[in-house]
C-alpha cells in the first residue's frame, strides 16, 4: 500500500470513529453552539428583518433629511410635484431608503397617505385578476385614492420606464415622488423623464464608509444572535475590505464567512474565514481586475448591466449597440469571462452574456465612476 | 363540475409512503372528525392509488361575504383541493388562491411532511424550452419580450391547432423569455394537453378525474422535474 493511500486511509478512520462517537456536526449546530441562531442565518431573512426595521439599520440620515424636506415642503401646501431620484448601485441600499422613508412617514404624519410600488412588476400579467395587467390596477389606484407620497423601487427593472412614468404623471400630478434608480440607468433615463417633470432633487446613495459598515455587521450580528456572540472588530474590517461598503455584499459575505469557517472546522470565524469566503464569492482579487479593465470592456459591461433580459445580453447586441465587428466583442466577452467577472449560459439558439450576480454591484460601482470620469 | 385541473408540484425528502399507512391516515383526518367550527381535513372515500401515486381530496370551510338586499351576509363555503403524492419525492397540489393554498400546505406540513416548509417547483426557461423540444406537439407559447424595439409589448401569445414552432411569429420571436406554453405530451396515456408556466403551475386541459390526471403528473414528474430541475435544492426546514 502507497503511503498516500494509506493516508487517505488514516483520515476515514479518524471520520468514521468520530461518528461512531457522535460527534458529526451540522452547520445549524455548529451555529447553535456560536450563539447563532440558524433560522434568522441566511441573507433573505436579514434583508428582510433590516427592511422591516428601518430603525436598526444604518445612518443615512443626510439622504433621508433630503427626501423628508421635500414631502414638508410639499405637505404645507399641497401643491405641485416633486420627483426625486433615489439613485445607488444595486445593493447599496435603495429599497431600505423607501421603506424607511415610508415608517417614518406614517409615523410623522397619520394624514399622509403613502402608496408604494415596485416597477419590476409593472410589465406583469395575471389572468386571474378582473384587469390582467399590475401596471393598470397601479394606475386605477392611484386616479381612485389620492396619495401624497408615491414610492417606486427599482425602476431598471422596467423596460419601458418612461412610458409607466407618463401614464403615472397623469394620475398622479401633485404630490412626491421618490425612485430608485441604478445610475446607469438614470443617465440613460434622465433627459426623457425631465421632459415629462421636472427633477426636483437627486439623492446620490453612496456605498457606507468603514464606520458605518462596521455599525451593519454589529446590527446584523445583534439580530442572528441567541446570546452574545463574541466577535472581532477586525474581522469586520476585513469584510469592509472586500464588500467596499456595499451592504448587499457585506451581508453575503458575513453569511458565507460562517460557512467557511465551519467547513474549515475553526472555532469561529477569522480573518481566513472572511477570506475564504471572499474567494467564493469572487470579491478577492475584484477591485484589482476592475480597475485594470480598459474603456470598452468598462462600455460592454455597462450596456450588459442595461439589458432589461435577465437571462442576460446576446453577442449580437452588443455587435449592433457598439458598432464593433463579431470579433473584438468576442474577444471583449473570452476577457471579462476569463476573468470571472462575466457567466454565459446558452438558452435555445443564443448564448447569452450577464454579469455574475454575486460581484454585480461592484462591477456596477465600477461602471458608475466610469461613467462620472467619462462625464 | 371544472374540466380543468391546475397544479404546483412540490419536492419532500424521500420517505418510502406506506399505501396502507396513509389510507388510515387520511381517515384519521377526515373532516368529518373535526369539531371547529370551521371545518378541515381530509374526504377519506375520494382515497384513490395508481402506481406508485395516491390521490385524495383534501378541503376545508372558510366564510365567505355575499350580497343581500339588506346588506353584506355571509355564508360558510367549501372548498376541496385535490392532491396527490407522486412516488416517494413529490406531492402536487391543485392550484388555488395563495391565502387557501397556505391553509393546504399547513396541513401537509402538520400531518406528512413534519420539519419541512413545502414551496412550490417553479420551471426556468430552460425546462420550458425542453417541454417545447420534447413535446408531440404545441398550440401556444406566450412570450415576456425584451429585445430592442419591443418595449412597449410586455407579451407576446401566439395560439394554433398544433404546430405553432413550425411558425415565421416563433422563427423571429422564440428567443424571447417564455412565460407559458401549452403542449402535448408524449406517451402519456390519452391524449392531453397540458400548460406550463414559469411560476410552476401545471394544467391539464379537459381532465379532472382522478384516473385522468395521475398519469400526467406523473409523467411530469418523471419526463420533466426530475431530469431538468436536478440543482433544486431540497425545501427549507422548518425549526
Amino acid at each position: 500500500m502507497s503511503i498516500k493511500r494509506a493516508l487517505v486511509f488514516e483520515k476515514l478512520k479518524e471520520a468514521y470513529v468520530r461518528g461512531l462517537k457522535g460527534t458529526v456536526e451540522s452547520f445549524d449546530i455548529w451555529l447553535k453552539t456560536r450563539q447563532v441562531d440558524p433560522r434568522r442565518f441566511n441573507h433573505k431573512s436579514i434583508t428582510k428583518f433590516l427592511l422591516d426595521n428601518p430603525n436598526e439599520t444604518v445612518n443615512r440620515e443626510r439622504e433621508l433629511a433630503s427626501l423628508a424636506e421635500f414631502v414638508g415642503f410639499y405637505r404645507r401646501e399641497k401643491q405641485g410635484l416633486y420627483f426625486l431620484p433615489v439613485v445607488g448601485v444595486p445593493g447599496v441600499g435603495k429599497s431600505q431608503i423607501l421603506q424607511t422613508l415610508m415608517g417614518f412617514l406614517s409615523k410623522v404624519d397619520k394624514e399622509l397617505t403613502t402608496y408604494s410600488v415596485d416597477a419590476s412588476i409593472f410589465a406583469r400579467v395575471d389572468e386571474t385578476e378582473e384587469e390582467s395587467q399590475s401596471y393598470l390596477r397601479i394606475l386605477e389606484e392611484l386616479k381612485t385614492k389620492k396619495y401624497d407620497v408615491l414610492l417606486i423601487d427599482s425602476c431598471e427593472h422596467d423596460k419601458n420606464i418612461v412610458e409607466s412614468l407618463r401614464g403615472i404623471f397623469r394620475q398622479f400630478s401633485r404630490g412626491v415622488v421618490v425612485s430608485a434608480w441604478t445610475p446607469y440607468h438614470w443617465s440613460l433615463y434622465r433627459e426623457a423623464i425631465e421632459e415629462l417633470t421636472p427633477v426636483s432633487k437627486e439623492v446620490l446613495l453612496q456605498p457606507l464608509d468603514k464606520e458605518s459598515t462596521l455599525l451593519l455587521v454589529s446590527r446584523v450580528l445583534d439580530f442572528v444572535s441567541i446570546g452574545s456572540h463574541k466577535w472581532k472588530e477586525t474581522v469586520s474590517s476585513r469584510i469592509y475590505d472586500f464588500s467596499s461598503g456595499i451592504p448587499s455584499v457585506t451581508i453575503a459575505l458575513l453569511v458565507r464567512s460562517f460557512i467557511e469557517a465551519f467547513q474549515s472546522r475553526k472555532p469561529d470565524v477569522d480573518g481566513e474565514s472572511v477570506t475564504a469566503a471572499a474567494k467564493f464569492l469572487g470579491l478577492y482579487g475584484l477591485n484589482e481586475k476592475l480597475a485594470k479593465l480598459a474603456e470598452h470592456q468598462i462600455l460592454v459591461l455597462k450596456h450588459i448591466l442595461l439589458e432589461p433580459d435577465s437571462r442576460g445580453i446576446r453577442p449580437s447586441t452588443l455587435v449592433e449597440l457598439l458598432g464593433k465587428d463579431k470579433a473584438t466583442i468576442s474577444y471583449h466577452l473570452n476577457v471579462l469571462s476569463a476573468e470571472k467577472i462575466l457567466t454565459n449560459e446558452r438558452i435555445g439558439r443564443w448564448v447569452f452574456y450577464r454579469v455574475r450576480e454575486e460581484i454585480e454591484p461592484l462591477v456596477a460601482l465600477r461602471v458608475a465612476k466610469e461613467d462620472e470620469y467619462l462625464g | 363540475m371544472s374540466t380543468l385541473a391546475s397544479f404546483i408540484i412540490v419536492k419532500i425528502p424521500q420517505r418510502s409512503w406506506n399505501e396502507n399507512q396513509i389510507k388510515r391516515e387520511i381517515e384519521n383526518l377526515s373532516i368529518r372528525n373535526d369539531p371547529s367550527e370551521l371545518r378541515q381535513g381530509t374526504k377519506p372515500e375520494t382515497f384513490t392509488s395508481h402506481g406508485d401515486c395516491i390521490f385524495f381530496e383534501f378541503g376545508f370551510e372558510y366564510n365567505q361575504e355575499y350580497l343581500t338586499v339588506d346588506g353584506p351576509s355571509h355564508i360558510k363555503a367549501y372548498r376541496p383541493v385535490k392532491i396527490v403524492f407522486i412516488g416517494e419525492q413529490y406531492i402536487a397540489i391543485e392550484a388555488i388562491a395563495e391565502n387557501h393554498l397556505d391553509i393546504v400546505k399547513r396541513f401537509l406540513e402538520d400531518n406528512f411532511v413534519p420539519d419541512i416548509k413545502l414551496e412550490p417547483i417553479a420551471f426556468d426557461e430552460k425546462v420550458l424550452r425542453s417541454v417545447i423540444y420534447a413535446a408531440r406537439d404545441v398550440f401556444e407559447i406566450e412570450h415576456a419580450p425584451q429585445r430592442r424595439g419591443m418595449e412597449t409589448i410586455d407579451r407576446l401569445k401566439y395560439t394554433g391547432r398544433g404546430g405553432v414552432t413550425h411558425s415565421t411569429v416563433h422563427e423571429e420571436y422564440g428567443d424571447e423569455p417564455i412565460e407559458r406554453i401549452k403542449v402535448m405530451l408524449r406517451e402519456v396515456p390519452s391524449e392531453t394537453r397540458v400548460t406550463f408556466n414559469k411560476k410552476g403551475t401545471i394544467t391539464i386541459v379537459q381532465r379532472s378525474e382522478p384516473h385522468e390526471i395521475i398519469p400526467v403528473l406523473k409523467a411530469v414528474v418523471d419526463r420533466i422535474i426530475i431530469p431538468y430541475t436536478r440543482t433544486l435544492q431540497l425545501q427549507t426546514r422548518l425549526y
